[in-house]
């Protein structure tokens, strides 16, 4: 992470601990998006991928308010989701798939159909992987994050990231041939 | 398929999967909703001086902090120890140091009021190596140029800032300095211009800061000390209207009659005898004004005094004078993005000389 991104996040963090909403807000608005991704590989719906990117960030401001201390906000955040998605499955006792839930469709060109099935097996053959390899595809391949970053969310060390990476794209590979 | 095509494809559902809009906006209302039920709380002063420190840091964060923090320390901690860069004049060694410094602070400077407050500082130094200079020195005109530059700043960042009497008192006690101290700036021929644009911002400067003390003042019960001010104003011209009393005395009787003095204000034409004993009257009137706190009009009345008693002299000093032909330099108003302003005159002293303020001690030097 810059050093930029670094204090800006240490800064928000600093007026979320103070109950600045407008600082949760910011945090929301950048954070949603990914977190319900990474959340939606994990469950087999999407109600239930929402609730818990819900209840994800609402414990997430408890805890800051609660004076809990934060290194990484990012990685909190993704650390809170698998805790709550594991939270899920513990209560539920069950494991729930419905194939892929491609949203936003509209195209119909034959070279958007034929990508759309693409893309569909490609999901749920991410959503096949064992959880530590879905993560790693996840967060660098959709989110864009570096390795070190990731390494820094899965906590992991960097070289074992780049080893887990490199087994989780090759068993998808398996899966889609 | 090939790694890189699996790759690319992969990141294609960053755009396929995704929240619906609808469902993003509640969740944010219903976070917030929470968030919003926890008060704002106090920061202690150690995380409100983190706070801000870091702020700075991200709007600096490109350059390097060991960069950082060199430049503060060369800047507020070795510099000023260095003792003497304040004293430092133009030509000396240290010279650019002291306004490469003086650059460096208005960055730290975060609002209006504090950037106006300080471009009155760097006015004030300027004046203060000038008149740490010897007469007819090579630095004088570039100085009263950026004298003027730091005072249309000053005047440009008090506009700016909402009118307040603390704000108001401050500028017009340092304005007041300023008008004392630049009254005694003796410049060449050269820099005779860029000086009377100085006079005029000056004037200009203390005019608004005085408006605004009297705007707020008539609204305040406790006006003491605008009072007390405005009597100082009328003191000034009182002794302004002396002084051309006196040439009105020593000059010679022929040459009374013809002269006289145009009184726009009250719309007569008059001796200058008469026109100073009409100035006497206004400024009485103003003193009536203060003790009823009609402090607007007071103020209007003082400076239709001013006018009638300058025009007096101008007057009294053609008539004395006969062989110069009287003019007026208009001065031209700097812009804060000006740096220069019109070239002052080259040509010999029978040019027409405009006539000056009798305080401002004013020797203008024969150019070739």
């Amino acid at each position: 992470m810059s050093v930029r991104k670094r204090l800006q996040e240490r800064l928000l963090i600093l007026k979320i601990r103070h109950g600045d909403a407008g600082a949760y807000a910011e945090v929301y608005d950048g954070l949603v998006d990914p977190i319900f991704r990474f959340i939606s590989f994990r469950v087999p719906t999407t109600e239930i991928a929402q609730d818990i990117t819900s209840d994800v960030f609402l414990k997430v401001w408890e805890r800051i308010n609660g004076g809990e201390a934060i290194d990484n906000l990012r990685a909190y955040f993704y650390q809170v989701a698998k805790n709550l998605i594991a939270d899920h499955y513990r209560k539920t006792q069950a494991v729930l798939w419905n194939d892929s839930e491609i949203e936003n469709i509209e195209d119909n060109s034959q070279a958007t159909i034929e990508r759309q099935v693409t893309l569909a097996e490609i999901e749920s053959g991410v959503k096949k992987l064992k959880p530590d390899w879905q993560e790693v595809i996840i967060l660098t391949y959709i989110e864009g994050l570096s390795l070190k970053e990731v390494a820094g969310i899965i906590g992991k060390s960097y070289s074992a990231t780049r080893v887990l990476l490199h087994r989780a794209l090759n068993q998808l590979k398996r899966l889609l041939k | 398929m090939l790694d890189k095509d699996l790759i690319k494809d992969i990141s294609l559902l960053k755009e396929v999967i995704k929240p619906t809009s609808a469902w993003r906006d509640s969740a944010r209302r219903q976070v917030l909703f929470w968030a919003e039920q926890r008060p704002l709380g106090g920061y202690t002063v150690w995380e409100s001086a983190t706070s801000r420190l870091m702020s700075w840091r991200i709007k600096l964060a490109p350059i390097p902090a060991m960069s950082i923090l060199v430049m503060v320390l060369i800047i507020f901690i070795i510099i000023p120890f260095a003792g003497g860069l304040a004293s430092t004049q133009p030509g000396e060694i240290f010279y650019p140091v002291k306004r490469f410094q003086e650059k460096l602070e208005i960055v730290f400077k975060t609002t209006n009021e504090a950037k106006g407050d300080y471009y009155l500082l760097l006015a004030q130094r300027r004046l203060d190596e000038i008149t740490g200079l010897s007469i007819g020195d090579e630095y004088q005109g570039k100085l009263l140029r950026d004298y003027n530059i730091d005072l249309s700043f000053a005047r440009a960042y008090y506009q700016a800032t909402p009118p307040a009497a603390a704000l108001a008192q401050n500028f017009d006690n340092k304005i007041t300095i300023l008008k004392d101290d630049l009254k005694f700036i003796i410049v060449t021929n050269d820099d005779r211009q860029v000086y009377k644009v100085a006079y005029d911002l000056t004037d200009k400067l203390s005019n608004d800061a005085l408006l605004t003390l009297v705007a707020l003042g008539q609204s305040t019960t406790s006006n003491t000390s605008l009072v007390l001010r405005l009597n100082q104003e009328i003191f000034k011209v009182e002794q302004k209207l002396a002084t051309v009393q006196d040439k009105i005395d020593d000059l010679p009787r022929s040459n009374l009659g013809s002269s006289k003095v145009v009184i726009e204000s009250k719309k007569v034409v008059v001796a200058p005898a008469d026109a100073s004993k009409e100035a006497t009257k206004t400024l009485a009137e103003a003193r009536e004004l203060i003790d009823k706190r009609e402090f607007t009009l007071a103020l209007q009345k003082i400076k239709e005094g001013e006018v009638i008693t300058l025009k007096t002299e101008e007057v009294v000093d053609e008539t004395a004078n006969p062989s110069e032909k009287s003019g007026e330099v208009k001065g031209v108003e700097l812009a804060p993005n000006e740096t220069e302003i019109t070239e002052p005159s080259t040509t010999s002293n029978t040019d027409s000389i405009p006539p000056t303020p009798d305080q401002l001690e004013i020797k203008i030097e024969v150019g070739e």
